[in-house]
């Protein structure tokens, strides 16, 4: 079944999966859509494996353990559902939950535990067929009543990650065992890729809230087992997981915070970590030498935009005109801020889009470095003397050296006549007066390519009403609104291409650099492949020991 | 018996050597107390210094002479041997026991500490006789106390009591009583003269005062520039000084001076021990000083009165 | 010393309060944790109700005031990041945060101690001048940087002792001597200069005179260089407690110096609270430990001279002598 649906791990990256059992045309577009919206993996897409061997991959590698060194895993919680607040918290939900439509390693939603879905002419009701046979890590068998208890489990505010969905639900209803309908309040296009991973409804009521979080029983590739703050999460292989495809072939997972980069690549040297995440180009020359460790590189993981905050204001700005924008992408020198700071790692971003995002145009290429023409653009535009601050925020775990990275920019700019202030802020205070609408300027943001493959969600940043925006464009929201409206994806993807040469054209942002999600694995890693566009840790189903 | 014959004492201090004694003899029998006098910087605390070999290299050197104490000569002792004449042979009182007591400590382990192997089998009851022969009353109830628990006096007589506690043939009391107020002063030296004549001790007192000296000493020893000017029985000495450096000290001194006060009748100050006049020390601040003086010194010159003086222009008497 | 301990106590309620209120209210004072916690595309409505969620909705002073009363119970509230109780959070990071400064701390003092004695006791010698030179370097060499000279050589060329982490008995000991340097340098420097005065002092002229052992005379020497040096050790272990955020952060200890880099990013109010007045009750607790000790190696504290009318012992006198002679 399993195989007949989504075929080896390794046919994955390469072929469309093939649906059975599907029921109305509305079925049809609305699955097709999810797939194609968030999976249209571009060519930079997908990730490679520097010499790991083939065939090598022992069946089983009894009782041996493989550890993680990641930088941090945020707040740590082990409850799949909890653990959606972005950043490294996803490990854990991707290891011990498993959702209804999962991301593949393009990124792309496939079916997990629901096997097929439909939508109700109103759009607002979302009715699921679930997966037959599946063991929660309890031995319980999975049913409609641990996708119902996980769905209302969240409507708790704690959840706050939750908000946005909990806000949008109406009901939820179990039709018989194995099919559950979701109602929204209205039409909800990503419902399903929104629902929370389906929890032990049984052992939940049990032992309530508090103990749950503590042992949370889920159905994900991997079992919670033990975790030790500040230090590490111990999880354990699932071995009756569904998908057999993703069932490691190791006994223990070990998720080990190491924040220090340095202290990481000397774990992996001692072996006392088996992989390390976030890996610099400094610290990839220093393991050449090192034959036992490989590198593994996921391109085009995330990016660091220069967003201009004066576009929401009604007050005339310079920087509200589109040739000053464009003057100051044409001034930075892109290439050789990613050759001298990301050495390798790190490339010019074509556009202000993902090559993961829903409708990117690859015809839109990078703005060449030109200082004459963006000093002529200032010139005319009557702001030769442009005064402004760039704010930014220490410490993202989407964009590294994100400090240098702004340096380099305002330097540039200064070269031609741009005086640009930096001021850095710690991440809350920066993220507060951002949703607040405090800074005027520039700021920077990295936009990790797992959220914007969905086109949709450039509303955040350039929608009137989204969370961190910086423009108020009619034109904008209007093509927003009709995205979040289209219920065939082929309508979606054409409005997704409108926005995104619009963008392109208004120089709205500044892709400054475009940055790959990197690792280093030791000898006792057979395989590892990592997700387009991730720039977190995990998922880690796709790991193999030797 | 306490024996110093030409004694060379130095001190190393960044390269530059000093010359604190220069051929000092002091000869201390038996049961007789001798008072060294002289100004601070003179070489007085270096003899005693020099007596217990506290001063060793790299600070500096007994470079010549004998130093014998009951007949050993303390300059060829190895550390072990020179602790055991510390310990058996000498008794040291300091001039202020409030800095040269062991905060830290209680009187009775610090005076414990010296005592000889036949005594600290009772050692509680032979401090507390020993304390109370030097007038502490109660001193059984006392002997838990910390010396800051006792007035200066007090902290005196515990010093003592360490000094005499190993039952030493010779005494060297280093100014004992300047830290002291007068009365107090009186009743110390009235003691130190009794020990001695009670133990048979020999006593080498030293002091700036040449008066407090005869309260107690029946010879003195006069020091200037890390040489012996005069000595001689200390009432010949007082009566007819003959070197006009022991004229000015008798003339500067009354009982109960303050400590480490100028002498004020001695113009100028005394010499700096690593820039030595070539003549006599005392050229330089001497009202009787000729060219003669300037150059060299004179020999020892004996006197009828039965005392000894370095100078070419001795005071008439 | 039993007034003095207790008014040590009531200034260190009084520097905790000072403490609890000013960082209340700095913490508050630039953005809360509302956007990092609500999803990108949050409504302003869904981010009040994350904001009611939080408490942050109601006035600072009610929220201070609630604050209070909780802490007097004994509650140091609630971990909007990580949603636990936070002394669920802060308690394991100080006992992990304690050891390895307590570790690093008596290896301190004991080889700081030993190694500025012996320099003091062979001045001026190739011994001195070695310790001196180390003690420079100890005092100069960031602790990073030395953690990571340490791993490059013990952990990863060496393979003696992991590079991070507390999983085994040998994992503190890198950690310990990074930490340690500096701390180690101080004290021996500072027992060296002690010690050096104290053996030119009267009392040590006065103990030699005694023809002790030598190492009776050491152990006088070292007991009386003991009270600056505990007074620095004091100071120095507040600072290990400190100074553990960096090395915690190189070498991945689970302490408190890492929860306190994720509270402050996290703008966890209630954790950077509860983590600084733990770590206030630390320094407290070590300043009155500080002046245990100095009571118990100083008998002039233990015992002032004034207060020995409690015990009521009789005034000691001095024999009245014969009529003294007058000059």
């Amino acid at each position: 079944m399993s195989k007949a649906l989504l075929g080896t791990r390794r046919a994955i990256s390469g072929g469309r999966p093939r649906r059975n059992h599907v029921r109305g045309l509305r079925v049809v577009a609305g699955a097709a859509a999810l797939a194609l919206a968030l999976g249209a993996c571009g060519s930079g897409g997908g990730s490679s494996v520097d010499e790991l061997g083939e065939g090598d991959i022992p069946e089983v590698a009894e009782n041996q353990t493989l550890t993680v060194g990641v930088a941090t895993l945020q707040q740590q919680y082990a409850d799949p559902v909890l653990a959606n607040e972005g950043g490294n918290t996803y490990p854990i939900k991707w290891s011990v939950g498993e959702p209804l439509l999962r991301q593949d390693l393009n990124a792309k939603f496939v079916p997990a535990l629901a096997t097929e879905w439909e939508v109700s002419e109103d759009g607002r009701t979302w009715t699921f067929k679930l997966r037959e046979g599946v063991k929660m890590h309890d031995g319980s068998d999975f049913d409609a009543e641990d996708v119902k208890a996980s769905i209302e489990r969240v409507s708790d505010p704690e959840f706050t990650s939750y908000a946005t969905f909990a806000g949008r639900i109406d009901k939820v209803e179990v039709i018989d065992p194995l099919t559950v309908a979701v109602t929204s309040k209205e039409p909800y296009a990503t419902l399903p890729m929104d629902i929370p991973a389906p929890i032990a409804s049984d052992y939940y009521e049990k032992v309530g809230e508090k103990e749950f979080r503590k042992a949370p029983v889920a159905a994900g590739p991997f079992k919670f087992v033990s975790q030790k703050f500040n230090d590490s999460m111990t999880l354990e292989s699932f071995k009756d997981f569904w998908d057999k495809d993703r069932i490691a072939n190791f006994k223990t997972l070990v998720l080990k915070i190491i924040p220090d980069e340095s202290s990481r690549v000397a774990g992996l040297q001692t072996g006392q970590i088996d992989i390390a995440q976030g890996i610099s180009p400094n610290s990839a020359a220093q393991l050449e030498n090192d034959k036992s460790i490989r590198l593994i590189k996921g391109e085009a993981a995330s990016q660091g935009h220069v967003l201009y905050m004066d576009n929401y204001f009604p007050e005339d700005s310079p920087l509200k005109d589109p040739n000053v924008r464009k003057a100051l992408t044409l001034a930075v020198d892109r290439q050789a801020i990613a050759d001298s700071l990301y050495r390798g790692f790190g490339s010019v971003p074509a556009n202000n889009t993902f090559p993961v995002t829903l409708g990117n145009d690859p015809s839109l290429t990078a703005l060449p470095y030109n200082p004459d023409e963006a000093k002529q653009l200032l010139a005319d535009a009557g702001a030769s003397n442009l005064k402004f601050t760039l704010t930014l925020y220490n410490a993202t775990t989407a964009v590294t050296d994100v400090q240098k990275m702004a340096e380099a920019v305002v330097g540039y700019w200064k070269e031609i006549g741009v005086e640009a202030t930096l001021d850095v802020q710690d991440p809350a205070t920066y993220l507060d007066s951002v949703v607040k609408h405090q800074l005027r300027g520039a700021i920077v943001l990295g936009m990790p390519g797992l959220l914007m493959a969905d086109p949709q969600n450039y509303q955040i940043f350039f929608g009137s009403d989204g969370g961190y925006t910086t423009v108020k464009d009619p034109k904008l929201d209007t093509m927003f609104a009709d995205m979040s409206e289209a219920m065939d994806p082929a309508d979606k993807e054409a409005i997704a291409k409108e926005m995104g040469t619009y963008l392109y054209d208004q120089s709205y942002s500044l892709p400054v650099v475009s940055l790959d999600a990197v690792y280093a694995v030791g000898p006792t890693v057979a395989d590892f492949e990592l997700m387009s566009g991730n720039p977190y840790a995990g998922p880690f189903w796709s790991l193999r020991a030797k | 018996m306490l024996d110093v014959k030409n004694l060379h004492t130095e001190y190393y201090q960044g390269g530059r050597v000093a010359h604190a004694a220069r051929g000092v003899s002091i000869h201390v029998p038996q049961g007789q107390a001798v008072a060294l006098v002289g100004e601070s910087g003179s070489g007085k605390s270096t003899v005693a210094q020099s007596v217990m070999r506290m001063i060793r290299p790299p600070v500096g050197n007994l470079r010549e002479g004998i130093v014998s104490v009951n007949g050993i000569d303390v300059r060829l002792c190895t550390d072990r041997q020179m602790r055991q004449v510390l310990r058996n042979e000498i008794g040291f009182i300091p001039q202020d026991p409030t800095t040269a007591l062991d905060p830290l400590y209680t009187i009775r382990s610090q005076i414990k500490e010296v005592l000889p192997e036949e005594d600290k089998r009772n050692a509680d009851q032979v401090i507390t006789e020993l304390l109370e022969s030097l007038g502490i009353v109660n001193a059984a109830d006392r002997l838990g106390d910390y010396p800051h628990e006792f007035s200066g006096g007090m902290k005196q007589r515990v010093a003592i009591a360490i000094a005499l506690a190993k039952r030493p043939s010779v005494l060297i009391a280093d100014e004992p009583t300047t830290a002291l107020d007068v009365t107090t002063q009186v009743g110390i030296l009235r003691l130190l003269d009794r020990l001695r004549r009670e133990r048979n001790l020999a006593t080498l007192f030293i002091t700036h005062n040449i008066r407090v000296a005869r309260l107690l000493c029946q010879h003195v020893v006069v020091m200037y520039g890390g040489i012996v000017v005069e000595s001689g029985p200390i009432e010949q000495v007082m009566a007819a000084p003959s070197h006009p450096y022991t004229r000015a000290l008798l003339d500067a001194s009354v009982l109960g001076d303050r400590p480490r006060q100028k002498l004020r009748a001695i113009p100028g100050n005394p010499p700096s021990l690593f820039a030595m006049p070539q003549g006599c020390p005392f050229s330089p601040r001497c009202a009787n000083a000729t060219d003669q003086c300037h150059e060299g010194l004179p020999s020892e010159v004996a006197t009828e009165q039965g005392t000894r003086y370095t100078c070419w222009n001795p005071v008439a008497s | 010393m039993l007034r003095y301990t207790g008014t040590r106590f009531l200034q260190g309620l009084i520097a905790l309060f000072f403490i609890v209120t000013v960082v209340f209210f700095l913490a508050r004072m630039s953005g809360d944790a509302t956007a990092l916690l609500a999803p990108p595309d949050a409504t302003p409505e869904q981010l009040d109700a994350v904001r009611v969620e939080l408490g942050l909705d109601r006035p600072i002073l009610v929220q201070y005031w609630d604050y209070l009363q909780g802490l007097v119970t004994g509650d140091l509230g609630r971990s909007t990041s990580y949603r636990v109780p936070v002394s669920d959070l802060v308690v394991p990071g100080m006992q992990a945060t304690a050891k390895l400064a307590l570790v690093a701390f008596l290896f301190a003092l004991v080889l700081g101690v030993a190694a500025g004695a012996l320099a003091a006791f062979r001045s001026n010698t190739p011994t001195d001048y070695g310790v001196r030179l180390m003690a420079v370097l100890g005092q100069s060499i960031p602790s990073f940087w030395l953690g990571m000279i340490l791993v490059a050589v013990f952990s990863v060329s060496l393979g003696w002792f992991p590079a991070f982490g507390d999983a085994t008995a040998t994992s503190i000991v890198l950690p310990a001597i990074s930490l340690a340097a500096f701390a180690l340098a101080s004290i021996a420097r500072l027992t060296r200069s002690t010690v050096l005065e104290m053996l030119s002092k009267d009392q040590t002229l006065f103990e030699r005179s005694k023809g002790v052992a030598p190492a009776t005379l050491v152990v006088h020497v070292l007991r009386n260089s003991s009270l600056p040096v505990v007074t620095l050790a004091g100071i120095q272990l507040g600072a290990l407690f400190s100074g553990t955020i960096v090395i915690e952060n190189l070498f991945a200890w689970p302490g408190v110096g890492q929860l306190a880099i994720q509270a402050i990013n996290a703008k966890d109010f209630a954790l950077i609270q509860g983590i600084v007045i733990v770590n206030t009750l630390v320094f407290i607790a070590l300043l009155f430990i500080v002046d245990v000790l100095y009571g118990l190696l100083d008998p002039r504290v233990r015992r002032p001279a004034a207060s020995r009318g409690k015990k009521k012992r009789p005034t000691t006198t001095v024999q009245p002598i014969d009529v003294m002679e007058t000059v």
